[in-house]
């Protein structure tokens, strides 16, 4: 084989994220011989660049589903093992549902920018999770943050709009400075940026110091774009700053590149040096992030603010799951099923809010969904329904996704005291979360007397989130699928 | 094709279920009983497929469905075990039910929840039908809860009677009782087959696969032989639960408020076999715990005879069925209990398989019959009210006679061979040298029963169908014959009523049928001696005609019999005064110290989050410095623990 076929061969491989970052790029372009103008064509615009983008997400799906993968991986700048199919797989339905909830919310004066940086963010994902280098997986991650920078300064652009992008940005590069840090020193204590030259310096009987510092300050970077405490302060302003699409995309996208960026640098067989400090600080972290993100959040009036420390619960949990996968080398298959989950209710709960919004409802403060059933009752039993899951209630979704978070912290057995104390705190933190979820349901429900029936009907968003609320709910039956 | 054939027997009902559940949303009162009808019938042609087709291949053969979920320890694969154990149930389930759903459709015209009651009864027949088929304890555990929910819903199906409302209540929560005793049973069968050597490689739920069950028995009753005493003592206390056996029966005859058909299908010919399914699954189990076994027995024989002394003073036509039932049922364990003796387990289990299915095949047609004769009769089921219908209800009468002298025993039809077949066994197990004696006593609490079983019987049908014509007020000017469409069905389990015993029992098609199961395999010697045939003819006619005298009588044996009979022997009393009233005063006990100290307490711990929360906005002050120190602290923090260590 030359030079020439191997290179078509391999890019072959990569497709999905190339047709995906490709698609970006010429959405982008689109915006300069699009015109801009009077009402109706900014719909025909907002139909057409929505249905692009559907294409390019349906394109890089056909992308996947018609390729051979090889045997033999190979140990280049990518390697496409299942971390990167099922991370794929992520980021075109986490895709194809965000571009249904912006059909309608889209910025209107910066749709093919709006667009074409959203694309791009999905293209992001896969080359994270193919990442076999550590240039590959700095590209992958800037590729998911850097777009994000432009969406929070185009989607909103009030005093709390630019406030949320700026401080995203300071906070961005605060982080990104950790992370180049940590892979600097990587890169000088194993010699290589290679992951498999890495894995062999993490997975040694010894490891220095240095080695376990620069991973911390890796870990640190990651932390960033999971909001994993302490790095998660930026997420509550954000949330409440940007326009809803933008919060659900922030919510998931950038979760998902740091998960599975994660469990690419940590899911080898660590030595007991680098195991020792990596287990512990996973777990306090772990701890951390779901005690204050759910103890803040059971604190909050406001929904926005709500939503932002929930996640940053979630990301407590899958930290949770991370360290299983660390101390007992498992399967990553349950961050996996637990992200899917995640991106079926939290982004359907979003698209119920926006299609609530932009019928004309507020949705600011928990109180302002008071009576919401009377008022939208299609988006409110979908609410309730993404409520249940993130509850993780069974008959939904999030009940597995727990429950396999659960059984994996656990599964060490009662007598290690730190399988059973996480799997008590896991337990508890549950419950408050349970509690101000459930808070926020009682709201959609109580009788109310503000009853202005809210008629508007936005097809895109009424699509977005019945896919959720149906994927939530079938994959209680077929988890395997999740 | 097998396959599909397996599976659609429980998941038609299914779609039915879901069918006529969304119908009911709709309020829809006139074609919910289409698509359940459709949807059993098909059920009961696959299961008749799947009989005649010999899916059950040789012995056993167990059909993959899908694996629900497969991390870790945690494996859960749904999959169906298909022998001529369960088909045997599995067609009387299916065909019955269908029979009764058509039924049903005239019977419950008109009523408001019509959509509703078809949609539990769907969904009864699909856990009735997972229950039969479960290739694991575990998972037949839940449609055993399935079908006890169901059984609760149609009970309460006339919710707003008070009284319906309760004896649902009171059957959930006696099943309830029972079923503890089941799950601790399946919990401690699951640590023992833990404890054996080969374990280690299974799954908690794959470890209760009934193969693998059996398949460690021998191991378990040579290291642990008490345990499995516990064990099998556990899950006998669930199977009784369900069966209605002494001293868990009370909640049966309450169970009679929900609509006949129902009482007809859940409550005589179906889930109230359960319990003897289980039991006859787990026959290879019950083989190391003899003793269990003969607890069984005495605990059939109290129920069958203490049953039939209360069928006897009941006023009330579906209650006196509903004692005949408790007391057939009885029968049934007595006969599983004579698999105590060395040898007699497979002739044990296949006399009370006979006994079931030929009872469910009258039993059915009864409680239709006596559908039929509430449905003229204005609702009054009390026979001292109405007598004499013959003229009025000339079908029914028929077809009442033909279930009545079947469940009498009367010589040719089906509880003739049935009851013989159970007699038989018992007869043989009483020349046993350790257990003979027990079953002499049974032998003859069975005689006296089967006397007594003739005389309520011959009794209840006498008084409705002969005598001078009383029709209640209730039923105005316009008693009249039940539909076509409610005749037709009982017809059918009329040929049951009259063949059934002839065609399974003296031709020994269904013991030579349910021997191509494994467990039931066993070579066995049985004789049924002529003599035994022609006592119990002499019984049933005498039982009869004592009934048809006493039912001329217009106050049948007043006296101090009659009281304790009607009162159904002051058991129901006493579990009211001695269980129940202490229950309550420890629960109001423990409902005030709910309220006033865990709640108070509970309600101090919720507000912690909250206050925590809002100390923690304090650091949530929106400004990026605070943000980034607040970070730097924390990796600083680690990075020292780091580097000190």
């Amino acid at each position: 084989m030359d030079t020439l076929e191997f290179t078509i061969a391999s890019l072959k491989l990569m497709l999905p994220a190339i047709v995906l970052i490709v698609g970006g790029c010429l959405l982008l372009c689109s915006g300069l011989i699009m015109k801009s103008g009077d009402q109706h064509r900014v719909h025909d615009n907002r139909n057409a660049l929505g249905a692009l983008s559907m294409l390019f997400i349906a394109l890089a799906g056909f992308a996947m589903s018609f390729r051979e993968i090889p045997a033999d991986l190979g140990s280049g700048l990518f390697r496409l093992d299942e971390s990167a199919i099922a991370s794929e797989r992520l980021a075109l339905i986490g895709g194809a549902i965000l571009v249904l909830i912006s059909w309608s919310t889209a910025p209107k004066r910066f749709l093919a920018e709006y667009y074409g940086c959203l694309v791009i963010m999905l293209g992001g994902i896969p080359l994270v999770g193919a990442a076999n280098d550590l240039v590959s997986l700095f590209l992958g991650l800037e590729l998911v943050s850097i777009p994000t920078y432009i969406l929070l300064g185009i989607v909103k652009r009030d005093n709390l709009g630019m406030e949320a992008a700026i401080k995203y940005f300071l906070m961005s590069a605060f982080s990104a400075a950790f992370f180049m840090l940590g892979l600097s020193y990587l890169f000088g204590t194993s010699g290589s940026t290679n992951l498999q030259v890495i894995y062999q310096t993490l997975g040694s009987e010894t490891a220095s110091k240095l080695t376990i510092v620069a991973l911390l300050f890796v870990l640190c970077g990651l932390a960033f774009r999971i909001t994993a405490v302490p790095f998660h302060f930026y997420a509550p302003d954000v949330f409440e700053g940007t326009s809803l699409s933008m919060a659900s995309a922030m919510a998931y996208l950038p979760k998902v590149a740091g998960f599975v960026a994660l469990i690419r640098l940590l899911g080898t067989q660590l030595g007991p040096d680098v195991m020792s400090a990596v287990v512990p600080i996973l777990l306090a972290c772990s701890a951390l992030t779901m005690i204050i993100g759910n103890f803040m959040a059971a604190a909050q009036a406001n929904l926005r603010r709500l939503l932002a420390y929930s996640s940053v619960a979630h990301s407590g949990y899958l930290l949770l799951a991370l360290a299983a996968l660390v101390r007992n080398n498992a399967e990553p298959v349950v961050l996996y099923s637990y992200l899917a989950a995640y991106a079926a209710m939290t982004l359907g709960f979003f698209a119920c809010l926006a299609e609530i919004e932009s019928a004309g409802g507020k949705t600011i403060m928990i109180a302002d969904l008071s009576g919401m059933f009377y008022r939208r009752p299609a988006a409110s039993i979908g609410m309730a329904i993404c409520l249940l899951s993130m509850i993780g209630l069974p008959l939904t979704a999030g009940f597995w996704a727990k429950f396999l978070v659960f059984m994996s912290t656990t599964a060490a057995g009662m007598e290690d005291p730190i399988s059973l104390g996480m799997g008590i705190l896991m337990a508890v933190n549950a419950v408050i979360a349970a509690a101000y979820y459930w808070r926020v349901m009682s709201k959609l429900f109580e009788s109310s007397d503000a009853y202005v029936p809210l008629r508007v009907f936005r097809p895109s968003l009424f699509l977005a989130y019945t896919i959720c609320v149906v994927l939530t709910l079938v994959w209680f039956f077929v988890p395997y699928a999740m | 094709m097998s396959n599909l054939l397996a599976w659609a027997v429980p998941l038609s009902p299914l779609v039915g279920c879901v069918i006529c559940a969304l119908l009911s949303f709709r309020g829809d009162k006139k074609i919910a009983h289409i698509p359940a009808i459709l949807s059993l019938a098909v059920a009961a042609a696959a299961s008749l497929g799947l009989m005649f087709t010999g899916a059950q291949g040789d012995g056993t053969t167990t059909f993959e469905g899908y694996k629900y979920l497969n991390v870790g320890s945690v494996s859960l694969d749904i999959a169906l075990k298909v022998d001529t154990l369960c088909l045997t149930l599995l067609c009387v389930v299916t065909c019955i039910s269908t029979m009764i759903a058509i039924y049903s459709s005239s019977y419950m015209h008109g009523d408001n929840g019509y959509a509703r009651y078809f949609a539990v009864f769907c969904g009864f027949v699909f856990s009735m039908t997972m229950l039969v088929l479960s290739h694991n304890l575990l998972m037949m555990y839940a449609f055993w809860e399935g079908v006890g929910t169901c059984s609760y819903l149609l009970i309460g199906f006339w919710f707003r009677k008070p009284s319906a409302a309760q004896a649902a209540v009171k059957a959930f929560l006696v099943n309830r009782v029972a079923d503890c005793g089941f799950l601790f049973g399946i919990l401690l069968l699951n640590y023992l087959i833990g404890m054996t050597p080969d374990a280690s490689s299974m799954s908690y739920f794959e470890r209760l696969n009934f193969d693998n069950i059996f398949a460690v028995l021998p191991t378990i009753a040579s290291q642990y032989p008490e345990y499995l005493g516990w064990v099998a003592f556990l899950l006998m206390v669930g199977a009784i639960g369900k069966s209605a056996q002494f001293p868990f029966h009370v909640w049966l005859p309450d169970a009679m408020e929900g609509p006949t058909p129902v009482s007809a299908l859940i409550h005589a010919a179906t889930m109230v076999t359960a319990g003897v399914f289980l039991m006859a699954r787990l026959s290879p189990m019950m083989e190391y715990t003899p003793s269990v076994l003969s607890l069984v027995g005495w605990l059939g024989c109290i129920t069958a005879f203490i049953a039939a002394l209360m069928a006897m003073f009941q006023d009330d036509l579906k209650r006196v069925l509903a004692y005949s039932t408790v007391s057939q049922l009885g029968y049934l364990f007595m006969a599983l209990s004579a698999g105590s003796v060395n040898g007699l387990m497979v002739v044990a289990v296949t006399a009370a398989m006979f006994h079931l299915v030929t009872h469910a095949f009258f039993k059915a047609l009864l409680f239709l019959a006596a559908g039929n004769v509430m449905h003229a009769m204005g609702d009054v089921i009390d026979m001292t009210k109405f007598g004499g219908l013959k003229k009025v209800l000339p079908k029914t009468n028929v077809l009442f006679m033909i279930g009545a002298a079947a469940l009498a025993g009367l010589p040719l039809l089906a509880g003739f061979f049935s009851k013989d077949a159970v007699l038989a066994v018992l007869l043989d197990a009483s020349s046993d040298g350790l257990y003979g004696t027990q079953f002499k006593v049974m032998l003859g609490v069975g005689f006296l029963t089967a006397f007594m079983t003739a005389v309520y019987t011959s009794k209840a049908y006498f008084k409705t169908f002969h005598g001078p014509e009383v029709i209640p007020a209730e039923a105005g000017d316009h008693a009249h014959e039940a539909t076509g469409v409610m005749l037709a069905p009982m017809f059918v389990l009329a040929l049951g009523a009259l063949f059934a015993g002839f065609a399974l029992g003296p031709t020994h098609v269904l013991g030579g049928y349910l021997a191509k199961t494994e467990a039931l395999s066993a070579e066995s010697t049985h004789n049924e001696p002529l003599w035994l045939l022609v006592v119990s003819s002499v019984i049933a006619l005498a039982g009869t005609a004592v009934g048809s005298m006493l039912a001329k009588k217009s106050h049948a044996s007043a006296g101090l019999m009659a009281d304790i009979g009607k009162n159904r022997l002051y058991i129901d009393w006493a579990y009211s005064k001695f269980i129940v009233l202490p229950l309550e005063f420890s629960a109001g006990l423990l409902a005030w110290k709910d309220v006033h100290i865990i709640d108070a307490l509970a309600n101090r711990i919720a507000g912690i989050p909250r206050l925590v929360g809002l100390v923690g906005q304090r650091y949530q002050n929106g400004r990026v410095p605070t943000y980034t120190f607040l970070t730097a602290v924390g990796v600083a923090a680690v990075a020292i623990w780091i580097i000190s260590r």
